[in-house]
């Protein structure tokens, strides 16, 4: 048995610790950044620890905000005391104590970066088990400092044992977070009304390698850009597809400006009582549209299923789906030969029950025009 | 007041036909008209409600006249307002979903599967006291 007991043995167990905690240390740097933004994004940094991901142009208008924002406070303060903005701005609100007065349109992307901040990280804290991560910037700076000026972690070697201890355990978690399958979406899809193949271009833009994160995060912020705020993933065969909750639309296919998110019917009134409205209700006439909006990304084509969907099950999808891609999937590149397809399921609802629209009467890209979100991928940088 | 069993066995007939009926036009102008109506789950919901009942009523009906017998017994006259209570209170509690769903922010399909909580009690019930008038005399 040895024994540590000369000067020799001591040093050279020593050095073994030294060299064992420095390997480990270096294996915890290589692994992904928890928080590194997916390609096309960078961290905003509206204040040292900001890490939502936004885009280039974000992160400069939030610089120029933080470098005006003194001369936007109301000099001798005001009802909010001394951070009281000038009039035509509003408090950022970049996390719950950020006071710089912005724009109401920038605040409004703050909150919607803030809300899509767990889609733009190369490693979602909680998008390999299911849960709607943290996404707020204050529980997002809780984190070990990152040196801002560059976007990572300090290098290895200047970590403390107990930090790639931490960066040990974190990677761990992320393994363990990694095995999340995501919800398999009935395959082959049910019959839909109609469909549209969306134009790469759209989806990447001017990214030389997406991911599929990065697509899910384009495609996100054009939905949440048009309402869309509740979107569910499921896998599909060689990818994944995202699902909108249900929606009521107007009969030109754009959303309903009453109720959209709402399945409810109105009841008819007895006073004034129209037997008209009754009678209508009765034999199912006064029915509203719904829709919902499946959108599959996968290089495998495919035809239908046999059995359409019941109008129930359909709204359940969003709930049912998970809230975000797994990082093991969101990695992945977003292959050349990915089609992404746009599923339109669109059903009449009505107090005598629903039923689904076969064939819409309007094509795919007449709905995806009248919901906004064609627009928007097409302005978006 | 007095009430021979022929009449009494009449009576309840009519009023068990006329308030089916009622139902029964209601679901099938459903049936014709809706598009969005699931008609298996409605046709579900009404056929066990009333087919049972009607065919013991006409079963008996059809019987007693092939067999040309005419009950002539007196009835006992609260048991046959029993009968006709809660025959009409069933069949008002058949009849109500299906007309006043439009009134209720409920949709037709949540009403009726509400419904089969109250129909179940009375249905037991007025079938109970229908025996009276429909079984237990014929087997005397």
């Amino acid at each position: 048995m040895t024994r540590l007991h000369s000067p020799l043995s001591r040093a050279l167990f020593a050095a073994l610790l030294a060299a064992l905690l420095s390997l480990a240390a270096s294996t915890a740097g290589a692994a992904p950044q928890p928080d590194a933004c997916i390609e096309g994004y960078v961290w905003r940094e509206a204040f040292p620890d900001d890490r939502v991901c936004v885009t280039p142009a974000v992160r400069e208008q939030t610089a120029r905000d933080n470098q005006l924002a003194d001369s936007r406070r109301e000099p001798q303060g005001g009802a909010y005391g001394a951070d009281t903005c000038k009039p035509g701005f509003v408090w950022r609100e970049a996390r719950p104590d950020d006071r710089v007065c912005v724009t109401p349109a920038v605040r409004e992307q703050t909150a919607r970066d803030n809300r899509l901040a767990h889609t733009r990280w190369l490693m979602p804290p909680a998008a390999a088990n299911g849960d709607r991560p943290a996404d707020t910037p204050a529980a997002a700076s809780a984190e070990p400092a990152f040196v801002p000026e560059t976007g990572r972690l300090p290098a290895p070697a200047a970590q403390t044992p107990v930090k790639a201890k931490k960066k040990m355990a974190a990677k761990k978690m992320a393994a363990k977070k990694s095995s999340f399958k995501l919800p398999e979406f009935p395959w082959p899809p049910p019959p839909y009304s109609t469909r549209l193949r969306l134009d790469r271009a759209l989806l990447v833009a001017a990214q030389p390698t997406p991911s599929n994160g990065s697509v899910a995060a384009r495609m996100e912020q054009a939905l949440a850009a048009n309402g869309y705020n509740e979107v569910s993933y499921y896998a599909v065969p060689d990818g994944f597809a995202m699902v909108t909750q249900i929606e009521r639309i107007d009969p030109d296919a754009a959303p309903a400006a009453e109720q959209r998110w709402s399945t409810q019917v109105d009841p008819v009134s007895l006073i004034p009582f129209s037997l008209d409205a009754y009678l209508k209700a009765l034999f199912g006439k006064d029915g509203d549209t719904f829709r919902v909006i499946v959108f599959t990304f996968t290089p495998t084509p495919f035809t239908t299923g046999a059995k359409p969907v019941p109008p129930g099950v359909a709204m359940a999808w969003v709930e049912r789906g998970a809230t975000a891609l797994p990082a093991a999937l969101a990695i992945l590149p977003y292959g050349e030969d990915t089609v992404c397809t746009a599923l339109v399921y669109e059903f009449t609802l009505s107090r005598l029950g629903g039923m689904l629209q076969r064939p819409s009467t309007f094509d795919g890209q007449q709905h995806l025009r009248a919901a906004g979100i064609l627009g928007t991928l097409e302005q978006q940088p | 007041m007095t009430l021979t069993m022929h009449t009494a066995r009449k009576r309840l007939a009519l009023l068990w036909f006329v308030g089916a009926g009622v139902c029964f036009i209601v679901l099938l102008l459903i049936s014709f008209f809706s598009r969005t109506a699931n008609l298996t789950d409605l046709w579900d919901w009404f056929l066990p409600a009333t087919v049972p009942n009607l065919s013991l009523i006409l079963g008996v009906l059809v019987y007693t006249h092939r067999q040309q017998i005419l009950p002539e017994m007196h009835v006992d006259i609260f048991l046959f307002r029993l009968a006709f209570g809660l025959s009409l209170l069933y069949l008002l509690l058949l009849l109500l979903p299906l007309l006043s769903f439009p009134l209720t922010g409920k949709t037709l399909p949540e009403l009726l599967d509400i419904s089969r909580l109250w129909l179940a009690a009375v249905q037991g019930l007025a079938t109970g006291v229908m025996g009276a008038f429909f079984v237990r005399q014929d087997e005397k």
